[in-house]
């Protein structure tokens, strides 16, 4: 087993105190350790963004891509090396806005790789605009009437287009949130794994839909669509 | 024109043209002639007029004509639209006129109509039956049920002009020796696979598709990407994980892929891009050539970064260029672009065998780490080239912000000046790019880059007044070129695209003052054309 120590670099985060992100950094180094990877075979693309600054503090294999483009890069990697442990990371803004072709596209072709999008309402290093998955109704700087539109969902997406792992994480649940990282990581096929996290600065009147943790996934994944209240892994098809 | 003979045919989308074309000019090879093959097709899939010109010669470099000496029509539509194109005394024949279609409805399939042609034109040529059965064998061999169609139908057309075989009169004679037939895309292919490149993201583009077909045929990773962004950011992370990777796209597709370029340049990522020029701007005329996207290649992109533009102009070069293109990513670390157009794309070319052979590439995958020691992935150098790792070997960070040694992000003052400075030295020892031709102390010095090698070479074959400098390598702009221009006593810059876009960037970089020679309507100089604008 290797040492969790062994993921920290020399950086500190520089997230804001309070932040989800750094219950989802933690979580994620104990699902590494969990499967017992070795850094060097990780390799974690990132996208822009508050959440994607993670490159600095994570010690794999980091690639800081571009703005919703983690995913092509991370397919691309995982093609050329098989044997690589490749996962995808982008916020609601790069997975589910700029770069929601992306994300359709894998799922559809089951590409194996997880995507992690850390969710948090917002585009939050731009100083709080709305973003695709941005809740209806909501005030944000670009959105000072209350945002339009229903909210995209990343789990919709994947599983409407062909997502063989799906799970919804809130970053308040440490625990839970590295058991669903621990399994989405060792899927075979394209994972997906939403990590509800909600910017403790410009979407700090945002409420997350009271959680309903499901027991076990859904055997049809038409029963879990646009219910945005549902967590943990709600789709695992082998 | 002397030396050489010109034919046309011309159909409908769908009738066989451009194999009609290609069986003609590899028999021509078989003769011993030298052949150019230059399709034209509109943007659709059926009916309409797709036309091939086919030159051959006992000279090696051909040029596409406005005249030909023979064309045979599919239809009157197809007839009229080229009958002005049949030099004086030359032929026409329509091919309902001539029965072709009777021998078509016989066999019982109108597709072996263009066979039925070949089998006609190659009586009126005057040349023995054998060889074309042989090449049509050779093309069909994979295609067993209709084989034996196609033969009977050539066989049929060439009994029907027995009473008029050998009535073209053709002057030119072939030379003793193999010849090669290749299109340019597929001497590109022939040279990615030289170079082993491991893994290709293409979104289909004319004039690029053939790369696509030849490349899924093999066993490169082949990715069918959602779209040009996808595939070029694939490319960028199979490189970084070990492989080497390559994209292939036109303009349009080239557009959408620059903000990774610049991830390329910023992460030192070594990246291949195929681009096809067709006439822009936007979707322009889409199946139609150009050279109007250099100043696009060589500036795409936010802020500074190196990269290197090749831009190979004949068969020889598409084959170096495109092996030779992975080594220079590789031990640059930089993105190289392959800047081709559809004229030399989807034309055929002919070559000596054993010119062709004698292009030797060799795989150099630059500086590597050795695995002793810590490991900074942008190490600072001498050269500016740090050693890479790939995932797998050790653990490293590989950034698009700026970074300092390691990859961590940074905004620091100093670190990103040395970063600036680094990749910056990277591409200075470079050297090569340009390439002279002809007589030393002609009268008059034409310069070209790309596509117009060949035509260009044509010309001063005949007109010994006048030599030629081809840039291969046109960026970095070769250290060698201001020397060689100046030794010039007049300069021509012969260019297909409508500002003259590489005589611009020879005045920005040498103060020189060349003639600018321009076409862009999508068509390539044609020789009697060139013939008049440099009179």
């Amino acid at each position: 087993m290797i040492d969790e120590k062994a993921l920290f670099t020399s950086q500190e985060p520089t997230w804001c105190p309070g932040c989800g992100a750094y219950a989802f950094l933690a979580a994620l180094k104990k699902a590494i350790v969990e499967n017992k990877l070795e850094p060097k075979n990780i390799v974690l693309t990132y996208d822009i963004g508050c959440s994607a600054n993670m490159v600095n503090f994570l010690n794999v294999c980091g690639f800081a891509t571009l703005h919703g483009r983690s995913i092509p890069v991370a397919v691309g990697a995982k093609v050329l090396n098989p044997k690589l442990t490749v996962i995808a990371q982008g916020g609601e803004g790069g997975i589910v806005t700029e770069g929601a072709n992306h994300l359709i596209h894998a799922a559809q072709r089951n590409d194996d790789i997880t995507v992690v999008v850390n969710n948090n309402y917002v585009f939050g290093l731009t100083t709080g605009q709305a973003s695709a998955a941005t809740p209806k109704g909501a005030v944000t700087r670009s959105t000072p009437h209350g945002n339009l539109y229903e909210a995209l969902s990343a789990i919709d997406l994947a599983a409407v287009s062909g997502g063989t792992f799906i799970a919804r994480a809130l970053a308040s649940n440490i625990k839970a949130m590295e058991e669903i990282l621990r399994q989405a990581i060792i899927h075979k096929g394209f994972s997906l794994v939403e990590v509800i996290q909600p910017c403790v600065i410009w979407a700090k009147d945002l409420i997350v839909p009271g959680p309903v943790w499901v027991e076990k996934p859904f055997i049809d994944r038409r029963e879990f669509l646009g219910q945005a209240n549902l967590f943990g892994i709600l789709y695992n098809k082998k | 024109m002397k030396n050489r003979f010109a034919i046309k045919i011309s159909g409908p989308a769908g009738a066989g043209m451009m194999q009609a074309g290609e069986t003609l000019s590899k028999a021509l090879n078989r003769l011993g002639f030298f052949s150019l093959m230059y399709p034209e097709y509109p943007s659709r899939i059926r009916g309409g007029d797709n036309h091939v010109q086919v030159v051959f010669s006992s000279r090696q470099f051909l040029s596409p004509q406005e005249k030909v000496n023979l064309l045979l029509a599919f239809g009157l539509d197809n007839l009229l639209a080229h009958q002005d194109e049949v030099i004086e005394g030359g032929l026409n024949f329509e091919a309902g006129d001539i029965g072709l279609g009777g021998i078509a409805d016989k066999l019982g399939n109108p597709l072996v109509a263009n066979s039925a042609a070949l089998g006609f034109l190659w009586a009126v040529l005057g040349f023995d039956l054998p060889v074309l059965k042989e090449q049509l064998a050779e093309d069909f061999a994979e295609k067993k049920t209709i084989k034996d169609l196609n033969l009977k139908a050539a066989v049929a057309g060439f009994e029907k002009a027995k009473d008029i075989w050998g009535m073209a009169k053709v002057k030119t004679k072939g030379i003793k020796g193999k010849i090669s037939n290749l299109s340019g895309n597929e001497a590109l292919t022939q040279g990615i696979l030289a170079a082993e490149c491991s893994f290709a993201a293409i979104y289909p583009m004319t004039p690029i598709n053939s790369i696509l077909s030849m490349l899924a045929k093999t066993k490169v990773n082949l990715f069918r990407p959602e779209d040009e962004i996808a595939g070029i950011n694939a490319a960028i992370g199979a490189a970084y994980a070990g492989g080497r990777a390559m994209v292939a796209t036109s303009g349009g597709g080239f557009s959408l892929m620059v903000e990774a370029l610049g991830m390329a340049g910023a992460a030192e990522v070594p990246v291949v891009i195929v681009v096809g020029q067709r006439t822009g701007p936007s979707t322009g005329m889409a199946t139609f050539s150009s050279q109007a996207d250099l100043n696009f290649v060589i500036n795409a992109g936010h802020g500074e970064f190196p990269r290197i533009v090749l831009t190979p102009g004949d068969l020889e070069e598409s084959y170096r260029l495109g092996a030779e293109a992975f080594n220079l990513a590789e031990r640059y670390q930089v993105p190289v672009i392959l800047l081709t157009d559809k004229y030399l794309a989807e034309s055929c070319f002919s070559r000596l065998k054993e010119i062709l052979d004698k292009v030797v590439v060799r795989i150099d995958r630059g500086k590597l780490f050795d695995g002793k020691g810590e490991y900074r992935r942008y190490a600072l150098t001498l050269d500016g080239i740090s050693p890479r790792a790939f995932p797998g070997q050790t653990v490293f960070l590989t950034n698009s912000y700026e970074h300092d040694e390691y990859g961590f992000s940074t905004d620091e003052v100093g670190i990103r000046e040395e970063m600036m400075a680094k990749r910056g030295r990277k591409l200075i020892g470079l050297k090569g790019g340009v390439e002279k031709y002809g007589e030393e102390g002609a009268e008059t010095t034409l310069v070209g880059w790309g596509s117009t090698k060949e035509i260009l070479l044509d010309f001063i074959t005949t007109h010994p007044d006048y030599n030629l400098v081809h840039f291969w390598r046109p960026w970095p702009f070769p250290k060698e070129a201001e020397e060689i221009l100046r030794q010039a006593k007049k300069l021509i810059v012969v260019e297909g695209n409508f500002s003259g876009q590489l005589v611009d960037l020879i005045e920005k970089e040498t103060g020189l003052r060349p003639k600018r020679v321009l076409k862009d309507n999508g068509r390539p100089f044609y020789k009697e054309e060139l013939a008049r604008l440099l009179k």
